[in-house]
């Protein structure tokens, strides 16, 4: 350290001297010019506009150790010092990878810099588009070789057209060119740590080839991916380093994972495949499941203890069924519990209207480790967004045995409408009305909760009374009785200006909860019709399914989202339940057990909080509109990097 | 009026250790204090900061900021966990602002010196975001203007960069 100061000292002594006095900014170190242009780094174009300062700058972007290059950075409007936008004229597809690939100068090491550059890290996304890959991939392997490998590369690429253009020729030519990309750039995959894969197509061989090729890959997310031939994908990879799979709207027969030893963390989102889309084999580490999608007609619900077979450490169960049937299988918790023994926290999202929640116990029951449970009742209660190929509704009835849960600590319920259905699992039963002040009173004795909905009256109280789901927690803790009266109240009609963010008792949106709660109409605008039309030739031959439903024209499918549009606002009732119990230390005797409900919203004579998004799009002022419009039709889509969404995400309201 | 701040902040005692700067000047701050600086901190390990550490690198006037800094953030690490201390956060990314802010250049570049010397990573980071800052959005001319920076190519060799990389200099 003392030496590098001299250093700095003779750097700036010396540097005085070579440069004008004022410009102190050039005279800094190597080092801290190429700690300030590595904070520009998100902004590729000051980067590269740094480079043409003064000699002094000219090679300094080479030295970077950390390097993103993102197609999307290229075509972007830049907002300058002005607030005016620059570039404002959007470029083609093969005008943002002519430039792309003339950045790669980035990459790659020069005369001047003769030192070997370490990259640490590398950061490319861009679209699939000749000529142009092959000359990309050459300058990533020079780096790499260059610098003697790179602890991360990071390599997204793209579909080169808007998503509703893409036809399956395209796919299949997105296909090739990625493949071949593949084929011709050996470095690049040999180091690559994770990759994003939209909108190809591929041979059943490829990927399975590709994860056993990639030694070092960890992350393989796919998304709009298709197998030829409706084959099913087997994934046999004993040397694999792969600990996260993420398929979103892949349009796979089925991922069979027969050998993925690394495996923690699976995701899957929306399949009109077999059900269920992945089936596990060799996968000791699997820790983390998120599956969400709507049950279309063809699935059979299927029984978590075969499906989970091969796991033993689960922690982490995400599943989010959005549609009108429950695709799991209610079954016995004696089979289920070796697999969910150290399982922490369960999901069920987007539950719908009026189904009947006591099967969730069995869950409960198969998981004596279970610390947090959520629960929340399908957004859409207007049933507006139902896919035509949705499966029936179909109620799940289950009759639950006694059992005790020892560690459930929070227990939280989101949804629409406090109907009975919701109270009866809950255990409780409506009171009479007390009044609001002996509420807070409480609300403030626990302080660290949510201040009740603004805009209450007087809240309508709710008692405990037997339900299964209290009798097991309850019998549990005979002694330590939870108390959910009077904390829960009911604040009825609020209006929708008044509706608020969830409470803070929701899950953090960490890893544990991926999968965006996703409008249920994504099925139809997601997959290409022929896609579908293969799905249900396949499904061809007479069975259960045959119903007039497949003879409905395909294109009602392609995008068609009016059905969406149609209805309108339906009176509709949210609440919003959960309740805490303080855990005591781990070893030691808990401490009494108080239950506080976090708080029951009633919303009352308000639209359907899914469908009233859209109808908040069309009364945004024009201006954003048009961006968003704008957005979703421009020649390339936007993306969210390493999301699971696959549009950008404008959070109107 | 550094080491008055330092000796305010005082908490429960802790080793004090001496700071003299290029100039001479001496400030007095407690050793948690002066081990956000890396480099202290390892000297503090090594147990030579006995007569005083001589800062060679760091003028009394740049070195009275960082104190002031490191004194500002000595509760970071010991307040981890507290309740309390969200307002106490706010505080700090107040203080960080106006003080990265109201910094003329020659000062804030002295100070990313020495925040680099010391080896104090969260100045160093705010230091030298505060110059991307400044760089972000801008031309290459607003730039050199912001910074006075001399621009040495010959036009033909910087009409040769642009050309380069045409998409990052089209307005």
């Amino acid at each position: 350290m003392a030496e590098k100061s001299t250093e700095f000292c003779q750097s700036l002594t010396s540097a005085s001297t070579a440069w004008p006095c004022e410009d102190r900014l050039s005279a800094l170190p190597d080092d801290i010019l190429l700690e300030i242009l590595q904070r520009l780094a998100d902004d590729l174009r000051s980067v590269v506009r740094a480079s043409a300062l003064s000699r002094r700058w000219r090679h300094l972007p080479h030295m970077l150790p950390d390097i993103r290059l993102h197609a999307r950075d290229f075509t972007q409007p830049d907002i300058g010092a002005g607030g005016r936008h620059n570039n404002a004229a959007g470029y083609t597809v093969d005008q943002t990878m002519a430039a792309y690939a003339t950045a790669r100068w980035l990459l790659e090491p020069t005369i001047t810099t003769p030192q070997r550059v370490t990259k640490k890290s590398i950061d490319l996304a861009f679209f699939l588009r000749d000529p142009y890959l092959h000359s990309i991939g050459r300058a990533v392997g020079h780096a790499i070789d260059g610098g003697g490998g790179t602890e991360e590369l990071d390599l997204t690429v793209e579909a080169d057209i808007a998503i509703a253009d893409l036809t399956d020729e395209h796919k299949v030519s997105l296909g090739r060119r990625f493949w071949s990309f593949f084929q011709a750039c050996p470095v690049v995959f040999r180091w690559l740590t994770r990759l994003t894969v939209d909108d190809c197509l591929s041979g059943p061989d490829d990927i399975p080839t590709l994860v056993n090729t990639c030694g070092r890959l960890r992350f393989l997310e796919l998304r709009h991916c298709d197998v030829v031939d409706d084959a099913v994908l087997e994934i046999d990879a004993p040397r694999s380093q792969l600990v996260c799979l993420k398929l979103h709207h892949c349009n796979f027969r089925r991922v069979d994972l027969i050998r993925v030893p690394k495996l923690r963390r699976v995701y899957c989102d929306t399949w009109i495949g077999d059900n269920p889309p992945v089936r596990f084999g060799y996968v000791p580490c699997l820790d983390n499941i998120a599956f969400g999608s709507e049950c279309l007609f063809w699935h059979e619900p299927f029984v978590l203890s075969q499906w989970l077979s091969g796991a033993r450490s689960l922690s982490i169960s995400y599943l989010n069924f959005r549609g009108q049937k429950i695709w799991v299988k209610p079954e016995d918790p004696k089979l289920l519990s070796p697999i969910f023994g150290n399982l922490r926290n369960v999901h069920l999202r987007n539950i719908f209207n009026g189904c009947d929640l006591n099967w969730t116990l069995f869950l409960l029951d198969a998981a004596p480790s279970l610390n947090s449970m959520y629960i929340s009742l399908c957004r859409h209660t207007c049933e507006a967004c139902e896919c035509e190929y949705g499966a029936e509704k179909t109620n799940v009835t289950r009759k639950t045995s006694d059992f005790k849960h020892h560690n459930l600590s929070l227990l939280e319920m989101k949804g629409f409408e406090v109907e009975k259905r919701v109270m009866q699992y809950l255990g409780l039963s409506q009171e009479e009305q007390i009044g609001f002040n002996k509420m807070k009173k409480k609300k403030k004795a626990k302080s660290s909760q949510d201040s009740p909905c603004i805009g209450a009256s007087a809240p309508t109280v709710l008692t405990a009374a037997a339900s299964p789901l209290a009798v097991a927690l309850r019998t549990a803790n005979s002694s330590r009785l939870m108390k959910l009266s009077p904390s829960v109240a009911v604040w009825p009609r609020l209006s929708s200006r008044e509706i608020r963010p969830l409470p803070r008792g929701q899950p953090p949106p960490t890893e544990s909860a991926p999968l965006r709660t996703a409008a249920t109409f994504s099925i139809s605008t997601s997959f290409s019709a022929t896609a579908l039309h293969r799905r249900l030739e396949s499904l061809a031959a007479p069975g259960p399914h045959a119903d007039n439903r497949r003879g409905r024209q395909i294109h009602a499918l392609a995008g068609d989202d009016a059905a969406l549009r149609r209805h309108t606002a339906t009176d509709n009732a949210a609440a919003v339940v959960g309740w805490r119990r303080d855990v005591g230390t781990e070893g030691r005797r808990p401490p009494p057990c108080v239950a506080v409900a976090a708080r029951i919203c009633l919303l009352g004579k308000d639209p359907c909080m899914e469908c009233d998004n859209v109808n908040k799009h069309r009364s945004l002022p024009p201006i954003k509109r048009r961006f968003i419009d704008e957005t979703q039709k421009s020649l390339i889509r936007a993306r969210l990097k390493n999301g699971l969404s696959t549009s950008v995400e404008i959070s109107i309201g | 009026m550094a080491a008055a701040a330092a000796e305010a902040t005082i908490d429960g005692g802790g080793k004090m250790i001496i700071l003299i700067s290029a100039d001479g000047k001496r400030f007095e701050v407690t050793e948690a204090v002066a081990s956000q600086s890396q480099l202290i901190s390892n000297m503090i390990e090594d147990d030579c900061t006995e007569n005083g550490v001589r800062l060679p690198n760091v003028d009394g006037d740049i070195l009275t900021m960082v104190v002031d800094y490191c004194n500002m953030h000595a509760g970071d690490a010991a307040a981890d966990g507290d309740t309390t201390k969200a307002s106490s956060t706010e505080e700090l990314k107040k203080f960080d602002a106006e003080l990265v802010q109201a910094l003329e250049n020659p000062v804030l570049f002295k100070l990313i010196l020495a925040a680099n010397f010391l080896n104090i990573k969260s100045l160093l980071d705010m230091t030298c975001q505060r110059v991307a800052d400044m760089m972000s959005g801008k031309t290459p001319e607003q730039m050199r203007e912001t910074f006075s920076i001399e621009n040495d190519f010959t036009p033909e060799e910087e009409a040769a960069i642009r050309q380069e990389n045409a998409w990052a200099f089209d307005d």
